[in-house]
């Protein structure tokens, strides 16, 4: 991790990269034309709108892969939603990577756009009202962003897989559990219905849950039972990217421990790259190898988890550290992060945390992007006073 | 489950006994003497219509009546005769039901047959021309008065152009207009509702689960997104095929049409008391019937409002077991 070369980025390039960006926004009347080309093609793919026609064209390929060793390389990621008019700025440019094997931390407050990145990873926001604007997403050397939608259907389940959030909903309510996980099974297999149905209920022995239950319906499951089932999906066809979207937050905290127990153990035996979102920072603590903070969609500060843990640069990060409970400190109070995270429909100029920053100068709201900072090997930092004087 | 429809079928039998008392008490404390609408027109003495309210049996007490009443229904399963035609109730009855099951039918399968489909499209399109165009013509349909619609297709299609005979049930063409005037406001209903609970799933997150599985978008469609989205829908339609038949009324009568929404009025208005009580009788019985057939439909599709029977008749059954030990 220590070795790995992220370029620092300079503030032209941010700037040439600004401009880039706002071209691409233009790029929504072509992209009307190229629905109407598109037409016979959307009819192949899908019924529905968005998914099957979506172009993944407006993306241009400026992009390269930076590190071959990179597993999963995302490069200054971009989405937005837009809803009556008001265009929701969800990811704003963050970039990170990622090894064979190891397990990265999406560190952030409830709508930071940690869920966002990860669906745009796997493409499947839904489009409208969300939309991927710019940015890259290497798996295994190719960009994802410019794949064709058939082929994005073989990685998706396959290759890449997810845990959702909650898992009361994240299941078909009509379908029994054996069902739904032999239909991602039978999709990415040849098997014989025999075959499928037998690795089924091996994956569900191997969340825990015995193989008499696979004809069963939803309801019949406890939520942490439910999630079980649901990492039996995501695992069913050895995935070798894990994103995994606070797997634990609607369970009870006994039922976390058990669930966070057991990905770690099944990614170690699959050898499973993990992308962890959580706002748990003692599950990053546990579980990770590398951690970014992530703040109205950016990433503030991204490193090895030990440097991010024991020398965290960025004043949120900080604030982050602050409101937890210390075991070895007398102090009856936690220090909170003042105010709220910022409007994304209305972001402020300049670093988005300065309005709640206590460090926050003038220089920070100024129009220009904030620059990321290498203060030590491998370890980022998006702010102005970074590696310049201890606070 | 069989707990469950035995129940079901006891309370069944016990609503019908309930609305047969309730409509003969109606029936008799409405005003009105359907001797006097039996005898009018022709000048008569008073021991002629104290005869004829003898052979009709009602120159009894109210409970004599009753009892009377149910034991030749719910006993003898005889539903008496007309006062005015002097034919048997039922035999006018099974003449009418099937013209009326008919109209109820081919409505309730063009309403959910046009109204779904165009419902679920503009849920899937939202807010693109399907969803725009369609949230119109909802209202404008929803809107229109059944009888008004019907006055306007006749003086068109019958009166202007010729096309369609304005009443009767003789021809095929016949049946054009009435079926039309009843299946419109269902197709508008039909509609909004398939739109709303596509939109529903459309968000739903197992939606998204089914896509991360790398399903194509056709089957998340038809294998994830329409079953969940349409179960509910459809068991309205069922449920509302009882309200269309009894709603009939307006229709029938609007295009002459001869079954039993225009019997149960020309009953009513000669006070022909075993006609309007069989024919209600008969209505209460088949909403009761068709609603059971629907809910058994309905838990078969969805199996957490099986497990719900089921649950429903293990209760029972557990606290049987704890009174014996």
């Amino acid at each position: 991790m220590k070795d790995e070369k992220k370029t620092s980025r300079s503030p032209e390039l941010e700037g040439e990269e600004k401009r880039e960006h706002g071209k691409n926004r233009d790029h929504g009347h072509d992209r009307e034309k190229n629905r109407e080309h598109g037409r016979d093609k959307s009819r192949e793919h899908g019924w529905g709108r968005g998914f099957g026609r979506r172009h993944p064209g407006e993306v241009t390929g400026k992009y390269q892969l930076k590190d071959p060793k990179n597993f999963l390389e995302v490069q200054n990621l971009v989405v937005e939603y837009s809803s009556d008019k008001k265009i929701v700025q969800a990811v704003n440019g963050i970039s990170f990577s990622l090894k064979k094997g190891e397990t990265l931390g999406l560190v952030g407050e409830t709508g930071a756009g940690k869920t966002t990145i990860a669906k745009a990873i796997m493409r499947i926001l839904p489009d409208p009202p969300a939309k991927v604007k710019d940015g890259a997403v290497f798996v295994g050397g190719r960009d994802l962003m410019q794949m064709p939608e058939h082929k994005m259907l073989k990685i998706r389940g396959a290759e890449i897989a997810m845990i959702f959030q909650d898992p009361m909903t994240a299941l078909n309510p009509l379908m029994s559990v054996g069902d739904q996980i032999m239909e991602v099974v039978q999709i990415h297999n040849h098997y014989t219905r025999e075959e499928a149905l037998e690795h089924t209920c091996k994956m569900l022995e191997m969340v825990g849950i015995p193989r008499s239950r696979s004809v069963e319906y939803p309801h019949q499951f406890s939520g942490g039972m439910k999630q079980r089932v649901v990492i039996a999906m995501a695992l069913a066809c050895n995935p070798e990217l894990l994103l995994a979207d606070e797997p634990t937050t609607a369970l009870d905290v006994t039922i976390q421990a058990q669930v966070l127990d057991m990905i770690r153990d099944l990614r170690d035996r699959l050898n499973t790259s993990m992308v962890l979102i959580t706002h748990d920072l003692g599950v990053v603590a546990e579980t990770c190898d590398k951690v970014v903070i992530v703040y109205a969609g950016q990433a503030m500060e991204s490193g090895a988890r030990n440097d991010i843990f024991l020398n965290p640069q960025h004043p949120y990060t900080k604030g982050l550290f602050g409101s937890l409970p210390k075991m070895d400190d007398d102090s009856k109070r936690l220090s909170p992060i003042k105010g709220l995270p910022p409007d994304p429909t209305d972001l402020p100029r300049g670093c988005p945390f300065a309005p709640r920053c206590p460090k926050a100068c003038e220089a920070c709201s100024q129009d220009a992007s904030i620059p990321e900072v290498e203060v030590e090997p491998g370890h980022f930092v998006k702010c102005l006073f970074a590696g310049k004087e201890d606070a | 489950m069989w707990r469950y429809i035995l129940k079901r079928l006891f309370w069944l039998l016990v609503i019908i006994l309930c609305v047969g008392v309730l409509i003969f008490s109606i029936m008799y404390f409405v005003p009105g003497d359907p001797v006097q609408i039996l005898l009018s027109g022709e000048s008569y003495t008073q021991e002629y219509y104290l005869e004829v309210k003898h052979s009709l049996g009602l120159d009894k007490g109210y409970f004599a009546q009753l009892g009377d009443y149910l034991y030749q229904t719910f006993i003898k399963f005889d539903f008496g005769t007309s006062y005015t035609s002097k034919v048997p109730v039922m035999q006018a009855i099974m003449e009418r039901l099937p013209r009326t099951f008919l109209l109820g039918l081919f409505s309730i399968l063009i309403s959910a047959g046009i109204g779904i489909p165009l419902g679920v499209s503009a849920g899937l399109h939202r807010n693109g021309f399907q969803d725009q165009g369609l949230l119109i013509f909802a209202m404008i349909f929803i809107s229109i008065p059944q009888f008004w619609l019907g006055l306007e297709l006749m003086l068109l299609f019958s009166v202007k152009l010729h096309w369609l005979p304005t009443s009767g049930c003789a021809t095929a063409l016949a049946w054009i207009m009435p079926v039309i005037c009843n299946s419109i406001g269902g197709i508008a209903m039909n509609a909004r509702q398939s739109r709303a609970a596509v939109l529903e799933t459309v968000r739903a997150d197992f939606v998204t689960t089914a896509r991360a599985k790398g399903v194509a978008e056709q089957k998340v469609i038809w294998k994830h997104m329409m079953p969940n989205a349409l179960i509910p829908v459809i068991n309205a339609v069922g449920n509302s095929f009882a309200n269309m038949i009894s709603g009939t009324v307006v229709i029938e009568n609007l295009f002459a049409f001869p079954g039993i929404g225009q019997y149960v009025l020309n009953s009513m208005g000669s006070r022909d008391y075993p006609a309007i009580r069989a024919c209600v009788l008969l209505l209460a019985t088949f909403a009761a019937v068709v609603n059971l057939i629907v809910d058994l439909i309905y838990a078969h599709l969805d199996p957490r409002i099986k497990a719900q029977y089921i649950a429903y008749g293990a209760r029972k059954k557990s606290r049987g077991g704890l009174a014996k030990s």
